[in-house]
């Protein structure tokens, strides 16, 4: 059994009366561990796939299952506690907290879990910084880090609540080349490690980092191949 | 996540923003503010009229005389005598609730010590007279039925007499003085009771029996009460029975027929201490309801930062929904957030009130009540202002779609 099985997901936005379908219907299954990327140019649905699948969104019609369980008609409050325990996020522009440390933007995954002491939290978030190679930058703000080192806060908070997918859209965007190389460096160690990432992106240099590459054209899946993965030579892990 | 975590998040942000947290918490903070200060001056002003009716005597009804019509002029209450000697014992005798009665015939006297003179209010009454107007004396005692009787020349007087003749601390019983130059022993010293109704000292007085008042002052024994008739009851339920008792044997005894005039008046003073407490009571209500509404408005100042702080912290929303925060967990941020703002206005308000209240009333010299009460309420109410106000941005928050607001810029 995969990990996400989509069987002829669909959906449509209804803006002022008219209907307009953003994606499906997709037929997609995505193992444990896999390092998947999702390729298309903008408008072509693959961040609202993402979205989906990430369970920030709801398919309109269509099943999508996590873990063998179907996510299609939970109740938000119900998603929120599945993004919460399972699912991590990174996103092109961070999205930290501003004016807040980057120990306490990690912790606060586990925050929304409850159930975990304080002490608990601080020391996992500080774990998950020291993995993505930021100890010795906890009580920093992000104003006061680079680009580079905001996506490894944002790395560090998606990985802090142990989940079994990683998210990421677009997490070189906003980054150099270099820094870049740094990031998927990352992502790769996560794979190895067993955390099935699914990577969102427009650049041919991004996807060249994942096993398997998912094209989407007008939301429908174009085409789907593995492929030998470029190396990211990071020294994090 | 737990509440405690919850009203930590709640206090960051508003510390974040601490001007407009400050400038939003002033509308509550007037608002509690002024609705402690108009309840407690409120309730001040009614335990003085309390104080002062319970100073003039308990369950007491006055009876003037006078209303009389000659020649076509009619005169007003008091202008003539027409309560007999004989009307007063009737009324002591037939009107069953009646407890006490005592006459009260008053002037103003000189009276005259050995190193002193002061002019003051003389009164010639009865025993009774102090039974009903739960007098007591501080030195010495009162003067009896027997002196009554015998038109004895005794007097018993209020501490500011007692003072402005003898000199402060000086005990005056035993000591002489003299009243329209007929001398009178001191027997006894009032304790004090301060200011009556109308401003008037109480203590400024001087008592000496109806019978040599009317021998010594009034130049001799008359046939009707040159003043007024107190009547005290046993119960204050009593007081209204008794006005109807004592009118209907007033009028068969000065054979008034049906549709004339009385010839006297009746004052139930229990009656018109309740009037007066029902009054100041609704006053005191009126007052917190216009100080009700500057709350209201400190609540909508509330409602309209946090509507603000909503829509500028979108993208934190979307930040924390995307990460595990149920709608809930937003809700009860956004809620908090505005509880804490109330609150924290209302406690506030509550010390500027209470210190407002004691001021105010301090110069009026009322003493301000502020009870425990009226500071549950006001906290009580400042949160409920919290929730009213905050659940709206509350919600608004908790609805956000988290791909919408992690877009928002």
């Amino acid at each position: 059994m995969a990990l996400l099985e989509l069987e002829g997901v669909t959906r449509i936005f209804r803006l002022d009366g008219l209907e307009l379908r953003a994606l499906g219907p997709v037929n997609l299954e995505v193992e444990e561990g896999e390092l998947l990327a999702i390729m298309g140019p903008s408008g072509s649905g693959k961040s609202t796939l993402m979205n989906i699948m990430g369970c920030l969104d709801r398919p309109t019609a269509g099943r999508y299952r996590l873990a063998g369980k179907e996510m299609g008609r939970r109740t938000p409050a119900e998603l929120a506690r599945i993004r919460n325990r399972h699912l991590g996020f990174v996103f092109q522009s961070f999205q930290l907290l501003p004016r807040t440390t980057a120990l306490e933007n990690v912790e606060l995954p586990l925050l929304y879990r409850g159930g975990i002491s304080s002490r608990e939290r601080v020391a996992r978030a500080r774990a998950a910084l020291e993995r993505v190679g930021l100890g010795d930058r906890l009580k920093h703000h992000p104003k006061q880090l680079s680009g580079g080192q905001q996506q490894r806060v944002a790395i560090a908070r998606a990985l802090v609540g142990e989940p079994r997918i990683v998210f990421a859209d677009e997490p070189t965007g906003a980054l150099d080349s270099r820094t870049s190389v740094e990031i998927m460096g990352l992502f790769q160690a996560l794979g190895r490690s067993g955390i099935t990432v699914v990577l969102v992106t427009h650049e041919l240099d991004v996807a060249a980092y994942a096993k398997r590459v998912v094209v989407v054209r007008d939301g429908r899946i174009s085409s789907d191949t593995r492929q030998t993965p470029r190396v990211a030579s990071a020294e994090v892990a | 996540m737990s509440f405690l975590e919850t009203l930590r998040v709640a206090l960051r942000a508003l510390l974040r923003n601490k001007l407009r947290s400050a400038l939003t918490v002033l509308g509550i903070v007037i608002g509690v503010a002024s609705v402690i200060a108009m309840t407690a001056m409120g309730e001040g002003a009614r335990m003085q009229v309390e104080k002062t009716f319970a100073s003039m005597g308990t369950n007491l009804l006055v009876i003037l005389p006078g209303a009389t019509t000659s020649g076509g002029a009619r005169s007003g209450f008091g202008s003539a005598p027409t309560i007999g000697w004989s009307d007063v014992e009737a009324i002591r005798v037939n009107v069953p609730s009646v407890r006490w009665v005592a006459p009260q015939l008053r002037t103003v006297a000189q009276l005259v010590s050995e190193e002193q003179n002061w002019s003051t209010q003389l009164t010639g009454t009865n025993p009774e007279f102090f039974e009903i107007r739960a007098w007591a004396v501080e030195s010495g005692r009162l003067f009896d039925e027997g002196e009554v009787d015998a038109s004895a020349r005794v007097a018993v007087i209020g501490r500011t007499s007692a003072e402005k003749l003898f000199g402060p601390g000086v005990d005056p019983v035993g000591r002489r003085i003299r009243i329209q130059n007929v001398p009178f022993e001191v027997i006894g010293l009032l304790e004090s009771k301060g200011q009556s109704f109308g401003g008037q000292d109480n203590d400024d007085a001087a008592f000496i029996p109806h019978t040599t008042y009317q021998a010594r002052i009034d130049g001799g024994a008359q046939t009707h009460v040159a003043g007024a008739v107190l009547v005290g009851t046993a119960s204050a339920e009593d007081t209204g029975r008794a006005q109807r008792q004592i009118a209907s044997l007033l009028r068969e005894r000065h054979r008034i027929r049906d549709g004339q005039e009385d010839d006297f008046s009746i004052r139930n003073l229990t009656e018109m201490a309740s009037a007066m407490q029902d009054t100041t009571r609704t006053f005191t209500l009126l007052l917190a309801s216009i100080a009700a509404v500057s709350l209201v408005v400190g609540g909508i100042g509330i409602m309209n930062i946090m509507l603000v702080s909503v829509t500028e912290r979108t993208r934190e929303i979307g930040i924390r929904m995307a990460v595990g925060a149920t709608p809930a967990a937003i809700l009860a941020q956004f809620l908090v957030e505005a509880i804490v703002l109330s609150v924290a206005g209302g406690l506030a308000g509550l010390a500027v009130g209470a210190a407002a209240s004691v001021k105010i009333a301090g110069s009026y010299g009322w003493s301000s009540v502020v009870g425990l009460d009226v500071v549950l309420v006001a906290i009580g109410f400042s949160a409920a202002v919290g929730v009213g106000f905050g659940i709206v941005p509350a919600r608004k928050a908790s609805r956000l779609d988290p791909i919408e607001a992690l877009r928002f810029e």
